[in-house]
């Protein structure tokens, strides 16, 4: 396993910053640090030098590079007892509401957005609802319009949408070529894609922003910060919907957000 | 003898020696332990409750960026693997699965072997995979102790066999001797 020490990390974290103007220097410092890592051994380079020499000489290797580090989504219909709730809170306004304006920051694969998308059909609200969805990495954000997943999670999200109760047989949603499962693009086309960071944004008057399980990349200052850029994006009385093991606890913000589920991360911006 | 933290890692057929082991220590134990079990990833709930029943200290799921108590055991949540971050504080992450876990005792142990150093005890049980043995190897290279379950103990020995071929560990126990090594600890 490849090891980097404090300074080989800074050294890539300030040539990203050069070369990409992305900021990582207050992300949560292991899982970057085992992203970079990682990377380095999958692609069996020698050392952060040769990473930081390919990384200013091959804007390919680059963009990879910038894939590589951000992180996936893990399932569809993960926590579908989270999703359930959720829905329960915000259908009726999107009923009301034909022009419903959904954020997805930092959204680096498509398991999470897919889900809602196919929660947003089974209720017949999908022509209601306007999508944004950003990402840092470009190749990111084409892998997402491209619909396509690996089969290897097959069996974990079919069983998260049982669990979740969803109407139909899952399968019926996507098409199968070789090891790949391919989405139906009818579901896209309420959304605009833009390679942006929740930092970099200045998307504003969201009825409900999707952010799960992002804030534990960040420490806790940069944690801080999204959650503020957050409540800059969503509209009074709108929902903010964060990893079941996030919280927004850490940044005194009892007036901005107010938690709407016991059990589930769903809050209300004040 | 200076250490301040305790982890643990277990999968198949570890349960037993974890619940004796908790079922064991005084509720005035100080050292923080750290569990990171194989686990089904889609449940949430019980495991906590189970581990429970038997222990007199408290057990919890850290949320994100929870400070490290003492007295406390941390239990790695469902489908998160579980670091520790300099600062003295857990972190969590929805990275890929190592070693087709999540939570990865390969990750948790080398993220505690680089924050905790030579403060840290690392204890792997019974497994049937090799998650763990790497990160035993990290924790002996950060100077921490390393123990190993006797295999000849253990329900299934996949994963202390690979834990012992990967790296000379310092001691190689039944579950008896870790609970009476861990107590003296503190004495």
């Amino acid at each position: 396993m490849v090891r980097l020490g404090i300074v080989e990390y800074r050294n890539i974290i300030n040539s990203l910053q050069l070369l990409v103007k992305l900021d990582f220097s207050d992300y949560a410092l292991t899982s970057l640090k085992w992203r970079f890592e990682r990377f380095i051994q999958l692609r069996k380079i020698h050392s952060s030098e040769d990473l930081i020499h390919r990384l200013k000489k091959d804007s390919v290797f680059r963009d990879q590079f910038v894939q590589a580090i951000s992180v996936p989504s893990t399932s569809m219909f993960r926590d579908p007892t989270a999703w359930k709730i959720l829905l329960a809170q915000i259908e009726q306004t999107i009923n009301k509401h034909p022009n419903y304006r959904v954020l997805f920051p930092d959204c680096h694969s498509g398991e999470e957005l897919y889900t809602f998308l196919i929660i947003l059909k089974e209720k017949g609200l999908l022509e209601n609802v306007k999508i944004k969805v950003s990402s840092f990495s470009q190749l990111n954000l084409d892998g997402i319009q491209r619909g396509s997943f690996d089969l290897k999670n097959r069996e974990a999200n079919q069983s998260n949408y049982e669990r979740y109760g969803g109407k139909h047989v899952f399968e019926n949603y996507f098409g199968i070529t070789e090891n790949r499962s391919y989405f139906d693009k009818k579901l896209l086309e309420n959304i605009e894609f833009t390679k942006e960071t929740i930092f970099s944004s200045t998307s504003n008057r969201y009825n409900l922003v999707i952010y799960r399980n992002k804030l534990i990349y960040f420490n806790p200052q940069l944690h801080k910060k999204a959650i503020m850029e957050i409540h800059k994006s969503l509209l009074p009385l709108s929902y903010l919907f964060i990893g079941v093991k996030e919280t927004l606890d850490c940044c005194s913000i009892e007036d901005k957000f107010q938690k709407q589920s016991k059990l589930e991360n769903i809050y209300k911006r004040r | 003898m200076n250490y301040k933290y305790i982890i643990i890692g277990g999968s198949a057929g570890s349960f037993q020696a974890v619940t004796s082991i908790l079922a064991s220590l005084p509720k005035n134990f100080k050292i923080p332990i750290f569990l990171c079990l194989h686990r089904l990833k889609h449940v949430r709930s019980g495991f906590v409750e189970a581990l429970s029943i038997k222990s007199k200290l408290p057990i919890v799921e850290p949320i994100d960026k929870e400070h490290i108590r003492q007295g406390v055991v941390y239990l790695a949540p469902a489908n998160y693997h579980m670091y520790f971050e300099l600062g003295n504080y857990i972190s969590l992450s929805t990275e890929e699965p190592v070693n087709h876990s999540r939570p990865s005792i390969d990750l948790s142990f080398v993220s505690a072997a680089y924050t905790f150093k030579d403060k840290l005890i690392g204890v792997v049980l019974s497994g049937a995979n090799k998650d763990g043995a790497k990160g035993l190897k990290a924790l002996k290279s950060a100077n921490g102790l390393a123990i190993v379950q006797d295999p000849a103990e253990c329900q299934v020995k996949t994963m202390t066999t690979a834990a012992i071929d990967e790296t000379p560990v310092d001691h190689i126990f039944t579950t008896k001797e870790i609970i009476d090594f861990i107590l003296n600890l503190e004495q």
